[in-house]
């Protein structure tokens, strides 16, 4: 047999494959969807288990080396076994623990592998080539002095890369996969020592139970990423959270390139807060106006702000098809209302999801900077600020410069976003303003108990066919969406004083709600909608008054 | 009584943010008056054993919140022999988050997980039972205890725990391969085990009282697998709950007196039953005991019961008294459970013990173990000529599931059996 074998785990015994002399890489799969995969295994496993089944039915890769990491790559070999088109399919069995039984135990593991290589494969070892490649796995690494790390799941070339591109210090891979260090032999052949260095090799992965988290002192800002249906990570950054003291990311993927716009601006509002406030931008040194574009999902707002930081003009259109014709038609609108013509304005500056493709902009900034730096401006002692928009809900904790500590974002689904009010007032057949005065006069607690907007929406039903009355209804769906997002907070660790953003801060039945689950007030400024396009005005201002300095 | 315990749950809800000992006495309390209900009322529908099994494990509950000084927090295929040889209370942790959802208290803690950072899509039970520790409603257990087997939440979730209260943990590391290797292997983590009970409780085991427990363990096992066959031609009334109490009895619980004389009143129950009626089912995993749309399907139904769960049927092997480190390491390497095939085999040799008309595969939110392998189980069950139905929902957590969709797919798969047996 000739053909290379893959493999997916930094426990895969690279060095002993070398001593065969097999063609080893490697999967790094990267996937457009899961057809396949959830047809064979469950629309619910892990994305990365999905992708390399995937990967290996479309490529018809015939030779995988599986360990059994997790559940998901036990899985993963059932199927593919079920499925009998694979040539060589093995599962090494790895300890979780790493005791003198574990390292025995490991060692035969190995040598049940070795009898297979030698089987299928038909080649022989040469002990020497493993040596020297188990002595190259076991050279010091350098790694830069300041770096941002990547830790948690695998995240994959093309992650790696997106991550790369939009930090603007170092990428230090430190994921389940990436992060690969052996201990050297202790002599001069390939021994049983070597299960043993496999076994205890530098970062042990999650699930290790001699795993303990520690911090990378050169690292100046830690994303840890998660996989959605990853059992595993989602521990590791409870643990990062309370031992880091940098700046923590955390970012959920399914190895597709799905949703790159909500996980470029959680990177870009990232490196804004680990590194300088003002990119490579060219706003010039005096200013008579500027102006912000906040390109959401459902809606564009636009300020413009004299150099008094006065509001002179503003607009809230629908962002509509296109979020370039969105933004043209807000700032027009906002320019007629402040009586000024587009020349007027010396400076622009967009954000939103639509930031980097509106263009006629003199630099973007993420809708979380320009979230914080609006609040702070509208309520100077604010500390964490709560945005729920069109499709995604933030919390952002601030410090007394209104500069961003840390923040999270809900993940790509829509529950508890406005999407879902919105869903949900349909629904009801009530309008959002309507929605917004009948959930303060609720006098029954009625519990939604899904978040998952389909099953809220056949729950919501349910009630209605009961005869519950809205108001009752809307309040269980304000408490719903309340929970979601007071779980954010907490996730944050958010201290008061609160301030809150966003289309769904009209909504008074969420904010009353929030307070309570929160336990504190919550300020809703009258410009809360216009949070976002306010703080980019702002921070054009900001830089100018700094280029003039 | 299903708008007091609404009430009751939403009261929890309430409470355990704000003051968290309170819930927990509240708990502790709603579940004594319950068990006072079970004794006094009884469900005269239940076959004597179900009423006692519903009563033994009400007790067991209220015992290890009662007494968690004298409790270790176990995983539920943990086999307890040696917990039970020395006075350890087993604090199941599946069960204990089972309990909170009966008592409709499972979303505050479900939320205060989520909120901590744990995943959204992580198993139900796990995330609940974290939660309510996080929230400070369940109290500090003596120590930790637990295996790999069967699921990946097991390394985490223990792990996370004796962390959080600053607890002893052991940990049973269950390699795939089932191979008298590595039986003694897991044997000699269970002498570890003994070791590290003794150190910690500073009291001496009695190794002949661990053979007496294993001894009754074995009975055990052997009355069940009268009952099993039994099961293939009779007709017990019962319900899902039930079935899960089972899983208790014959893990954690087993090797107690009070699992054998479960397993006696029920082999004596079958043997009095009239003969097989009605649509068979074999239930793989847990049950959403909670959902309306299950319970009303398949409780006390003529039509339609489940004849046996999966979770019941995979650790039938021979225990030595003799040798109870071996026969406790046997139950885990050797479990059916233990390796994807494995389990497939079962499920397919357990549909033709049991004679049944389907198979439900009920895929509980977050559960990899089971989900990742529902499509290589339907397909080999019905190469076999089991229809099988791949249901996904939630066995613990309401906030997962639709009753919509559970009520659709379960009934049209019923209407579909109903009518196979027709023609």
């Amino acid at each position: 047999m000739t053909d290379t074998l893959y493999y997916v785990c930094k426990y895969t015994p690279l060095e002993l494959l070398a001593g065969f002399s097999i063609r080893t890489e490697r999967l790094d799969p990267a996937p457009a969807g899961f057809e396949c995969a959830d047809s064979c295994a469950h629309p619910n496993l892990c994305g990365y288990g999905k992708a390399v089944i995937e990967e290996v039915i479309e490529k018809g890769i015939e030779c995988l080396l599986l360990v059994d990491c997790c559940d998901v790559c036990r899985r993963i070999y059932d199927v593919l076994k079920a499925r009998g088109t694979m040539k060589f399919l093995f599962l090494l069995e790895l300890p979780h623990k790493q005791g003198p039984a574990e390292k025995r135990l490991f060692a035969k593991e190995l040598k049940r592998l070795s009898d297979e290589i030698v089987k299928s494969f038909g080649c022989a070892f040469d002990g020497e080539r493993a040596l020297s490649a188990w002595r190259d796995s076991a050279r010091p690494q350098e790694q830069p002095d300041k770096h941002v790390l990547l830790t948690g799941a695998h995240g994959g070339r093309v992650l790696l890369e997106t991550i790369r591109e939009r930090i603007s210090l170092p990428v230090v891979d430190g994921t389940c996969t990436g992060a690969r260090h052996l201990q050297a032999p202790a002599g001069g052949a390939f021994d049983s020592g070597y299960a043993a260095a496999l076994l205890e090799q530098d970062r042990p992965c999650m699930r290790m139970q001699f795993r303990t988290e520690e911090i990378d002192p050169a690292a100046v800002g830690v994303i840890c990423h998660t996989v959605k249906f990853c059992d595993y990570y989602g521990f590791a950054y409870r643990c990062s959270r309370e031992m880091s003291e940098v700046p923590l990311l955390k970012i959920e993927t399914d190895t597709t390139p799905q949703s790159s716009g909500q996980l470029h601006t959680r990177l870009d509002a990232f490196n804004e807060t680990i590194g300088p406030a003002d990119g490579g931008d060219t706003i010039k040194r005096e200013i008579r106006f500027a102006a912000g574009v906040d390109s959401g999902s459902a809606s564009t707002d636009a300020v413009i702000l004299d150099r008094e930081k006065h509001i002179v003009g503003w607009a809230i259109l629908p962002t509509g098809a296109g979020a370039a014709a969105g933004a043209e038609k807000a700032l027009s609108a906002a320019l007629e209302k402040a009586g000024l013509a587009r020349g007027d304005i010396d400076a622009v500056i967009t954000t939103g999801y639509g930031r980097e493709t509106i263009g006629a902009s003199d630099a973007s900034v993420t809708e979380i900077t320009c979230h914080a730096r609006g609040a702070h401006f509208l309520c100077p002692n604010a500390r964490t600020v709560i945005d729920i928009g069109g499709q995604d809900s933030k919390v952002i904790r601030i410090d007394e410069n209104g500069a961003v500590v840390n923040f999270v974002m809900n993940d790509k689904c829509a529950a508890g976003t406005g999407r879902f009010l919105e869903m949900m007032a349909r629904t009801l057949e009530l309008s959002m303003s309507e929605m917004s005065e009948l959930g303060l006069r609720w006098k029954k607690d009625v519990t939604i108990s899904s978040m998952c907007t389909v099953f809220a929406e056949s729950e919501v039903v349910s009630l209605i066919a009961e005869n519950t009355p809205p108001e009752d209804i809307i309040h269980g769906l304000n408490m719903a969406v309340a929970g979601k997002t007071v779980s954010l907070a907490k996730r944050l660790g958010g201290v008061p004083d609160y301030v809150m953003t966003g289309g769904v801060a009209q909504n008074r039945g969420v904010v009353k709600a929030l307070e309570e689950k929160l336990g504190a007030p919550i300020a809703v400024p009258k410009e809360a909608q216009l949070c976002g396009a306010l703080g980019a005005a702002l921070i054009a201002l900001d830089r100018a008054a700094k280029a003039e300095r | 009584m299903s708008d007091l315990i609404r009430s009751f749950g939403q009261y929890i809800d309430a409470k355990a943010p704000e003051n968290p000992v309170y819930a927990r006495r509240l708990l502790l309390a709603g579940y004594r008056a319950y068990g006072l209900k079970l004794r006094m009322t009884p469900d005269r529908r239940l076959p004597p054993s179900r009423r006692y099994s519903a009563q033994y494990i009400n007790r067991c509950v209220t015992k290890m919140l009662s007494r968690p000084e004298r409790a270790a927090l176990v995983s539920v295929f943990l086999p307890c022999e040696l917990l039970e040889a020395m006075d350890i209370v087993p604090m199941c942790a599946e069960l204990y988050a089972a309990f909170l959802t009966g008592a409709r208290a499972e979303a505050v803690f479900a939320e205060a997980a989520e909120a901590q950072g744990i995943a959204e899509t992580y198993c139900s039970y796990h995330k609940i039972l974290l939660g309510s520790a996080y929230a400070g409603v369940l109290p500090a257990p003596a120590m930790v205890v637990n295996t790999s087997l069967v699921c990946d939440a097991n390394n985490l979730t223990f792990r996370e725990l004796a962390r959080h209260f600053n607890v002893p943990q052991y940990y049973v590391d269950i390699p795939e391969g089932q191979t008298e290797e590595n039986v003694r292997y897991v044997a000699d983590q269970f002498r570890e085990l003994a070791a590290f009970l003794q150190d910690h409780t500073h009291r001496k085991l009695d190794e002949s009282r661990l053979g007496e427990i294993v001894a009754r363990a074995r009975d055990t096992l052997g009355e069940y697998r009268a009952c099993l066959s039994a099961r293939r031609e009779r007709f017990i009334p019962g319900d899902v709950t039930s079935e899960l109490y089972e899983v208790y009895m014959l893990h954690n619980a087993l090797g107690s007196a009070e699992s054998r004389r479960y397993a006696e009143a029920l082999r004596r129950d079958l043997e009095q039953a009239p003969a097989a009626k009605g649509v068979r089912l074999l239930w793989l995993h847990t049950i959403p005991n909670w959902q309306e749309p299950v319970t009303e399907l398949l409780n006390f139904n003529d039509r339609c019961q489940i004849v046996g769960c999966d979770m019941n049927l995979e650790g039938f092997v021979d225990l030595d008294p003799a040798r109870p480190y071996e026969s406790m390491a046997r139950r885990l390497v050797m479990s059916r459970w233990n390796g994807g095939q494995e389990r497939v085999d079962a499920a397919v040799d357990a549909a033709k013990a049991l004679d049944v008309d389907g198979v439900v595969c009920f895929c509980h939110w977050g559960c990899k173990q089971t989900m990742g392998l529902s499509g290589v189980l339907k397909s080999t069950l019905e190469q076999a000529g089991f229809p099988t139905l791949i249901l996904n929902g939630d066995g613990c957590d309401r906030r997962n599931a639709s009753d919509g969709q559970t009520a659709t797919r379960l009934g049209a798969f019923l209407e579909m059996l109903e009518r196979g047996r027709t023609e």
